[in-house]
Parts: C-alpha cells; structure tokens; sequence
C-alpha cells in the first residue's frame, strides 16, 4: 500500500470517529435539553448504564441469540448451498424445486411463526426453523445463479480436458460459484437475524429479541436501545466473519487495481 | 510420420440452430465435407459468424450436428475428448487455479501421479518461455501470457490434435503478430495435427500447410488449397501475395453479401 493510500485511510477512519462521536453528542443533548422525551429516547448514558445493571441477562441472552442465530445458519447454509448447487446445476432438478421454492418465497419469514409453533412449540426447534427458513432464500437463490451462470467456456474446457460430470460439479462449478456464494452467505446471516428477532419477540422466554420485548412491556427504552446495539454488533461480528472467509478462499479473484 | 494419412473426416456436415425463444431456424452450416491430414497445420478462414466455430465446436465434440458426422480416427465424435484439445479464444483459464493448476488439470483427470504432472508443467512453461509463472493466478498475466498458458494446458494432455478457435482474437494487433511467431515456434517443436480458425488472412497465410476458406452463413467451403512454399513465410514471397489476394478477394464477396 502506498503512503498515499494509507494516508486517504487513516482519513476516513478519523472521519468514521468523528461522525459517531457528533452522532452520539447530538443525541446526547437532545435528551438532556428535553427536546425527545426520556421516555422514548433514552440518553446515551443511560443507555450504557444497562451494562452493568443488567450484566447478567444481558449476557446470558445475547449468548442464546448468538449460538440460536449461528446453528440456525449452519443448517440454512448446508440446505441452501446444496439446494442452489443441484438446482443450478441439473435442468431436472430446476424445473422440480424452482416453482416450488418462488412460491414458498413469496410468503414473509415471520408468517411462519405460528406454524413454527404449532409445529414445534414454544423453544428452541421453532425459532431454529424461522430462523434457517429466513436465511435459506438468499443463500439458495445466490448458489443457484452461481451455478446456472458459470462461464459455458470453462464447462467446455472442464470436458474437453478429459473431466468427468462429477469433476465439472465439483472443480468447476463449485469454485466458479464462489463468487455468487458468499455476498448469499452475507445476506443469509442479516435475514437470519431479522428472522430469529420477530420470533423470540412474539414467542419466547429468552434471547434478545424476548429481552426487548419485555422492556418495552416496561417502557424501558434504555435496554431495549442497549438490544438494539447487541443485535447489531452480533449481525456486524458474524458478517466480518465471513468477510474474512471469502477473503481466504476468493484471493484469486483480486484484480490489480 | 506418415503423411496424407486422414485423421479426422467432416462427413456431410449440416447445421441448423435453433432459436430457444423464437424458435426461429437459422442454418448455419451447408453440407461440408473435409478430411485432415495428420500432422498438417490447417488454417480456417471466414467472415465473421459464418459458421467456422461452430463447425470446430461440433469437431471438438461440444455441439451435436444437425445431420452429417465427424469421425475422428475410425470413430464417430461424439463428446469431448482431450484427444482433440481446445484452444478458446477467451482463453477459459480457471481463475481459481494457478498456472500450474491450471496446465495439470487435463493430467489430474487421468489421474496422473504429481511428480510427472509437475515435471510436465515445468517442461511446457519452458516451451512458453514462462519458467517461473508457476504460482501465479491468471488475474496476473496479460492477454499474450493466457494464451500461451491456454496452449500449454491443451498440449500438456498431450492430444492426438489441437482445436484452436482464433486464440489470438482478444489480442492487440502488436501482441497478435508476436504470438502468432510464437505459435510458429511452438508448432514446429510439438507438431501437432491442428485445425486453426480465424478471419485473418495474414495470420492464415503465415502459419498453414493448408487454407480452407468458407462462405457466409450457411457456411460452404469455397476455397481449398495446399501451401507448398516454406514456413515462416514473408509477405514479400510471391506464393503469400497470390493466395492473399485471391482470397481477399473471395471474402470481401462474401462479407458484403451479408451484409446486403
């Protein structure tokens, strides 16, 4: 990196401080001042002071929104990428899961609650299912173009180098699909997320989204602000995550600039 | 090497594309027969979308004709096979593998053991005069270097013939006329049966033993001639500016046809 760049970057990142402090000191005093009422905007400190007055159950579901958000991921993922990979790869298997998949899609994530719980009760299977359910669509959907639109000249080359169908799945289709793959992985994670919230908010006795809930039940605008940073921090944390995934496995794909 | 001996025979060949949407019937290539003679060097010339390519790519084994057949050694082609290795003109290199990856991946398929597999890398980069590319991605190389990289992963399974479908086409005229001196180069070493598509009759008049030259679609064969004078061959040689001008000729008729 030039000192130039490195110069342009160290810029943004006292740029990025800058409007977060000025952010924060807005909100500040627009609560001190009595310009939004307390009730609903609680001010910054107050805000932070629910780390130490709440520290426990503060921990104790962020912990269960995390491992809940993560296992519910890992299954999306597993069912998403083999779904798009078959679907996208094999016209059969296309015109048997396609139709069936637009229609399940057009039905929002949260409408399945209720079925989720007639289906598995109050707990941790339900909120699993909604969870996977809302983060499967973008996951599939991205593995599926991945697969149909690898280049036709790198499936010709595959086979005109002696590969096997098996080889042109596996060697070609899978790592040229890569790219269509993680930016899924990514939005998997957010709808995920937005998923697993509405159901522990509407039925659960734990995780963030309850902790929320029952804060407001309260008119506690301080803890559910505090939540509301937790459940963006965990969103942030898991996508850096992958980040650094595709990174790892997507270095072919640097241009030089 | 025996000469005149026939490796590969176009029978009849016709093909119709058809449209997936319209429907609309487009033929594209008009009853050809040709046979190649091993170890000869046969530049295909036409105007633009006439057929040529899709003629290599029915030799090659990815297309299916219409009616007519290929038969390759005795055989009638029906699938790929890397005894008829491709040169695309897009190159197809698999940006997910390194050069080396890259030229070992026909040798992976046969399950060649690493150590000869390397060696066969090693040897071919020599070739291309690109000792020490190994490592790099093909994000890294210029157009010139792909294609030399294209040419050394079609060689390295070492195939009965060479299919090149205008691998210089996405060159710069300068890089174009230096790997064309290239291929000369690498030709004379590897001997290769090779069929060589292009719209470039200086490209065709440099490299041939022989010059097939077809029409507009739906593609015919119009001209068919041996080369008899030596390769590398100069635009000043009287054989290079007959031929040119003859064909020239045949091709400026058959661009304007289609575009009437």
């Amino acid at each position: 990196m030039s000192s130039r760049v490195r110069k342009i970057r160290e810029n943004a990142y006292v740029m990025n401080t800058i409007g977060i402090a000025v952010f924060i000191a807005l909100w500040w005093l627009a609560v001190e001042a009595r310009l939004i009422s307390p009730l609903f905007v609680a001010s910054p400190l107050a805000v932070v002071q629910v780390l130490f007055t709440q520290t426990a159950s503060l921990a104790q579901n962020t912990y269960i929104t995390l491992v809940t958000l993560v296992e519910s991921f890992l299954v999306a993922a597993a069912i998403g990428i083999l779904a798009g990979a078959v679907t996208g790869a094999f016209d059969v298997a296309d015109w048997v899961i396609s139709p069936i998949l637009d229609l399940l899609r057009s039905v929002p994530n949260v409408a399945w609650v209720p079925l989720a719980i007639i289906w598995f009760g109050i707990g941790i299977e339900s909120q699993i299912f909604v969870s996977a359910f809302s983060a499967f669509f973008p996951i599939f959907t991205n593995t599926y173009v991945g697969f149909k639109s690898v280049r036709p000249s790198f499936i010709r080359a595959g086979y005109n180098l002696g590969a096997s169908d098996r080889d042109v799945f596996f060697r070609i289709r899978l790592p040229a699909s890569l790219g269509q793959v993680f930016p899924g992985l990514k939005l998997g994670i957010q709808n995920g997320m937005a998923g697993l919230i509405a159901i522990e908010f509407l039925d659960s006795t734990s995780g963030l989204g309850f902790m929320m809930g029952e804060a407001s039940d309260f008119f506690k605008a301080n803890i559910v602000i505090m939540d509301m940073l937790m459940i963006g921090l965990l969103g942030f944390a898991l996508t850096m995550t992958l980040v650094l995934a595709e990174k790892r496995f997507l270095g072919w794909q640097r241009r030089t600039s | 090497m025996a000469q005149g001996n026939s490796v590969l025979e176009v029978k009849n060949l016709t093909h119709v594309y058809t449209d997936s949407r319209s429907h609309v019937e487009t033929e594209v290539i008009d009853n050809v027969s040709l046979s190649f003679q091993e170890g000869k060097f046969v530049c295909v010339l036409g105007p633009s979308g006439c057929g040529k390519t899709t003629m290599l790519n029915i030799i090659a084994g990815f297309i299916r004709p219409t009616s007519g057949s290929v038969v390759f050694e005795g055989k009638e082609v029906k699938s790929p096979s890397p005894e008829r290795a491709m040169v695309f003109q897009d190159y197809a290199l698999f940006p997910w593998l390194t050069v080396s990856g890259n030229i070992q991946f026909g040798l992976m398929m046969k399950n060649t053991p690493a150590k000869v597999r390397e060696a066969k890398v090693t040897e071919y980069l020599e070739m291309m005069g690109m000792k020490g590319f190994e490592h790099k991605y093909p994000f890294e190389l210029s157009g010139g270097m792909k294609q030399r990289v294209g040419l050394a992963r079609a060689l390295a399974v070492e195939p009965k013939m060479l299919l090149l479908d205008e691998p210089f086409g996405s060159l710069d005229a300068q890089t174009r006329r230096t790997m064309q001196r290239e291929l000369f180069r690498i030709m004379a070493q590897a001997k290769k049966t090779s069929i060589f598509v292009t719209h470039s009759i200086d490209e065709a008049l440099f490299l041939s033993d022989r010059l097939i030259v077809m029409s507009a679609r739906p593609t015919r064969v119009l001209i068919d001639i041996e080369l008899k004078s030596a390769k590398p061959r100069q635009r000043s040689d009287k054989e290079y500016s007959e031929v040119y001008e003859k064909v020239d000729k045949v091709i400026t008729a058959e661009v304007s046809k289609s575009i009437e």
